[in-house]
């Protein structure tokens, strides 16, 4: 499921671009007795990056969202499907990946792993660059550097150890360590859902900046909608491993065609006394990935679930330039009673 | 722009570069009276013993029937004689030599094997894993003890094959603490950040991995230093490891037995060094472990 | 649930054989010919092979192993070299005595470990707490040899109470209880000591996490006294200690060896011994496989009883 065909002169404006994505894991076994099962975390997930935006991909715990990442950063091979970087398929073999590693980094979440904790800070933001052949010297200026720019002073912080300083202090320690290898793609997982509120916005601040000084290109993962509203321009919206609906955030967050999507959306804590909540409007638990029901996914727990929808897995419909959607509903020609080709 | 500069107060207001992990542990442990003065007993016992020669005019293995068994404090025998009228005091000296050789160096060796192999089969994982993990379950089925013995016993007598047999016997142990924890280090998300990087296995494991198993894998081998000491002079005690007329605390303990009876407080002497060795070792490893626990 | 003992069951099988083969190539590692021992030296070639073929020397080694395995498996472990009886009847005798002992040093250590455990596990910090510790920590590091000596020393030599060694007065089934458990007394007290300090470990740690947990505050809240509590934090100790005795019970019986060559105590410890300074290699071989099956079997059995015992361990 792409937004825009490929082949039309705007594919190589694409930073990064997933091709049916696909990753099962291998449940452990129980004993020597047991058959072994598998778990489907990722189902042909296709989406774009495109140079200099920030692609959101929202979801619950367990939807798959950390799974893509890692396949994007080819830290989990994948079983099926292609990558793109910059319209190139990303090849095997151990040159093209650490010539892409220089290219494509990660941030982390949970801010105290992501460090290691016997080395300094500039120990931690040098290992990359010397791992790629760089001068130890200029790997320092260069850790100096960035904490400047990530707003730690380099001659409080550089020497510190990582359980010295603050949370937030550590993510942006995290945010250096990514930029040390000048990439052009940065991929936040959950990076500032462990922080509080005020850091969380001054993390976020930080990350537009250099973001447009850089000529950065974004994927920001996360389960705060709000968070991911205001940081991206796009948005793919995921459910146990599959893409349910993806389009640009004001479409999405303002239209919302799944009933996955417009469930999550409504149940977002809000202010706003106009807006509360009146019933729940997710049901049930989200099922084991093990054992997936045929059809969609999402049919168990969804209140317009019709027949069709445990017979058939859905197709991708296009609802418009900016918005493709996952779901019989919004496919007229599905068999679903209620189907119309606007969303609800 | 105002919101790139981190305002946030620094935790600590220590100007000078902060200290490393191990100088903190070191500190740490100094604290600890009672680890301590296990580790200056233990610095002191092998100073004595590579020392011995100075410390003592007698020859171990030199003794007169004249003056067999003479009690503890006769004139020019602090501790007394054994059955053949050597010098205890020499004897304990020169037999800590080889009993404190038996304690460390099978752990010593079993560190460098057992972890090489546990390391190896937590980093890597998967079939290499299940090979390494499975061998070791083996060796594991047998008790320690049986093991020592029964590899001594069916090589013979002498200092090498119980040296042998009581590295083999430590191996597997060291090879699961190693595994685990370096199964669990590797999931963490620094070592993630580590391969995003691209780096190779080989320094992944030397910049990331080994200076975070060491704690932990440390203090478990000072454990077994205890043990190996314990079995090693086991091993002489029943005659397997040291043979006589060599001097070593284990094989000692055997050889006056008979001496029960009428010198009883020397015919223990030999077990009180083994004791406070392995005493030592223990208590230092427990001080260890509490110096290492986070903050 | 069954499940999960078929499991190891299954598990353990490989386990045993390993472990088979281990006890055989035991001998392989034997420097020295072993017919030197059943042969004069001047025996004729003639006479070489003719004892070779009998005990099965001139085969192959895998083929030796068959044989062995084989024959092991119907309850046939050859014959001791040096009395000359059936290996498995020499085995038959001795263990009877390492079990008893075993059995009644993992009793005391039980009874001691808990009792010092709790104790230590309830005050944390006060002085009892220390003594506890420094008791439980000195009997982990001592040389239990030596100690084994030391009270045979104390109460043997110079109080004259109890016996220095041997099982009982050797015409065998005419000693009482009590005639029995005064030579059992002291090579079971000096087996129990290092069990009796790891216990005491274990259940001090065990004790002081649960005393920590919400739950006891909640039972306090509701205006249980403590020794109302005290059911509730036994009922979560005790699984976890049983455990811990039962795989040293497992150590005990297999690793009794320089305990009993102390006390000469006729178990399978110093059949063992025996058998290495003879160099009688059947005896040595069937001796320790039966005390490393033992210990296996005694794991399994461990392994299994345990999540009965303790539904938060989920297999």
């Amino acid at each position: 499921m792409s937004l825009q065909a490929e082949g039309t002169p705007q594919a190589s404006e694409n930073a990064l671009e997933a091709i049916g994505l696909s990753k099962s894991f291998a449940v452990r076994s129980q004993g020597i007795l047991d058959k072994p099962k598998t778990v489907s975390a990722v189902s042909d997930v296709s989406f774009q990056l495109k140079q200099g935006q920030t692609l959101g991909i929202v979801g619950e715990s367990g939807c798959g969202k950390s799974t893509t990442a890692r396949l994007l950063m080819q830290l989990i091979k994948k079983d099926a499907g292609e990558i793109r970087f910059k319209g190139t398929s990303v090849q095997n073999d151990a040159a093209a990946l650490k010539a892409f590693r220089r290219q494509v980094q990660m941030v982390f979440q949970d801010s105290s792993a992501s460090l290691n904790p016997r080395l300094t800070i500039e120990q931690s933001i040098m290992f990359g660059p010397l791992v790629h052949g760089q001068t130890k010297q200029h790997a320092l200026e260069k850790a100096h550097s960035l904490l400047q720019r990530v707003g730690l002073e380099p001659a409080q912080f550089s020497r510190r150890y990582p359980h010295e300083i603050s949370g937030g202090q550590r993510q942006r320690v995290n945010i250096a360590r990514a930029l040390a290898l000048d990439p052009q793609v940065v991929i936040f997982d959950e990076a500032v859902s462990a922080l509080d509120k005020s850091v969380e916005a001054q993390v976020l601040n930080l990350l537009q900046d250099l973001k447009e000084d850089l000529g950065l290109s974004y994927i920001f993962i996360s389960h705060d909608l709000n968070v991911v509203r205001y940081i991206s321009d796009e948005v793919v919206v995921m459910y146990l491993g599959r893409i349910v609906e993806h389009g640009s955030v004001e479409r999405v967050y303002n239209h919302p065609a799944h009933p996955y999507t417009q469930a999550l959306l409504a149940s977002m804590p809000s202010i706003d006394p106009e807006s509360r909540t009146l019933q729940s409007p997710i049901t049930g638990d989200p099922p084991s990935p093990i054992d997936l029901p045929p059809g969609c996914s999402f049919a168990p727990r969804c209140r317009h679930a019709s027949v069709v929808c445990e017979r058939q897995s859905p197709p991708s419909t296009r609802l418009s330039s900016e918005h493709v959607v996952t779901c019989h509903l919004s496919n007229p020609a599905s068999g679903h009673p209620n189907a119309q080709s606007t969303p609800l | 722009m105002s919101t790139l500069v981190d305002n946030s107060p620094v935790t600590t207001n220590i100007p000078m570069p902060a200290h490393g992990y191990w100088h903190r542990v070191w500190r740490k442990l100094l604290k600890d009276k009672v680890a301590i003065s296990c580790l200056s007993i233990l610095v002191i016992m092998v100073l004595m013993v590579i020392l011995a020669p100075i410390l003592t005019p007698y020859d171990p293995s030199v003794g007169s029937v004249m003056t067999r068994l003479k009690p503890v404090g006769t004139e020019g025998h602090i501790l007394g004689t054994d059955e053949l009228g050597r010098d205890m005091a020499t004897r304990l000296l020169y037999g800590g030599r080889l009993s404190l050789i038996m304690g460390f160096l099978p752990v010593a060796l079993a560190l460098l094997i057992g972890g090489a192999l546990g390391t190896i089969a937590g980093f890597v994982g998967g079939k290499v894993n299940t090979l390494i993990m499975r061998c070791t379950d083996v060796v594991f089925a047998f008790p320690s003890i049986l093991l020592a013995v029964a590899i001594a016993g069916a090589l013979g007598a002498g200092l090498a094959n119980a040296l042998l047999a009581l590295t083999i016997v430590l191996i597997p142990p060291l090879v699961r603490v190693t595994e685990s924890a370096t199964t669990q280090v590797r999931q963490l998300e620094y070592v993630e950040a580590a391969r995003a990087s691209g780096a190779n296995s080989l320094t992944i494991i030397r910049v990331h991995i080994l200076g975070n198993i060491l704690g932990p894998v440390l203090v478990y081998a000072t454990s077994l230093l205890s043990v190996s000491i314990i079995i090693g002079a086991g091993l002489s005690f029943i005659g397997l490891g040291a043979k006589p007329p060599s001097a070593e605390w284990g094989l000692m303990l055997n050889t006056l037995r008979s001496a029960i009876y009428s010198q009883p407080l020397i015919a223990a002497l030999p077990g009180v060094c083994i004791f406070a060795v392995s005493l030592s070792f223990n208590l230092l490893s427990d001080g260890l472990r509490s110096a290492m626990e986070v903050d | 649930m069954y499940r999960y003992i078929m499991n190891r069951v299954l598990f353990t099988i490989p386990v045993i054989f390993a472990v088979s083969v281990l006890c055989f190539s035991l001998v392989q590692l034997a420097p020295g010919d072993p017919l030197s021992l059943v042969l004069p030296a001047d025996a004729t070639q003639e006479q070489i092979d003719e004892t070779k073929a009998r005990y099965g020397l001139d085969k192959p080694v895998v083929v030796q192993y068959g044989y062995w395995l084989v024959n092991a498996l119907q309850g046939d472990l050859g014959e001791s070299i040096s009395s000359g009886r059936p290996v498995i009847t020499e085995i038959g005798t001795a263990i009877g005595y390492s079990l008893s002992l075993a059995a009644l040093a993992s009793l005391m250590a039980l009874i001691i470990g808990l009792a010092l455990g709790l104790l230590a596990g309830y005050t944390v910090g006060s002085p009892a707490d220390k003594v506890a510790s420094a008791m439980a920590i000195s009997g982990v590091s001592v040389p239990h040899y030596w100690l084994g000596i030391v009270l045979v020393v104390i109460f043997s030599v110079n109080l004259n109470w109890l016996p220095a060694m041997g099982a009982g007065s050797g015409s065998g089934g005419t000693d009482t209880l009590f005639e029995r458990l005064r030579f059992m007394i002291l090579p079971a007290v000096t087996l129990a000591a290092m069990p009796a300090g790891i216990v005491t470990r274990s259940v001090r740690a065990l004790v002081a996490d649960i005393l920590s947990r919400d739950f006891i505050t909640a039972l306090y809240a509701k205006g249980l006294r403590p020794h109302q509590v005290f059911p509730h934090v036994i009922k979560n100790v005790a699984p976890a200690a049983l455990a811990v005795i039962g795989v040293q019970m497992g150590y005990l019986m297999a690793g009794s060896i320089l305990v009993e060559t102390v006390f000469s105590w006729p178990g399978t410890g110093l059949l063992l011994n025996s058998a290495i300074l003879q160099r009688d290699i059947p005896l040595l071989q069937g001796t320790v496989l039966t005390l490393a099956l033992f210990f296996v079997v005694l794991n399994l059995l461990v392994d299994i009883v345990q999540p009965l015992l303790d539904p938060r361990i989920s297999r």
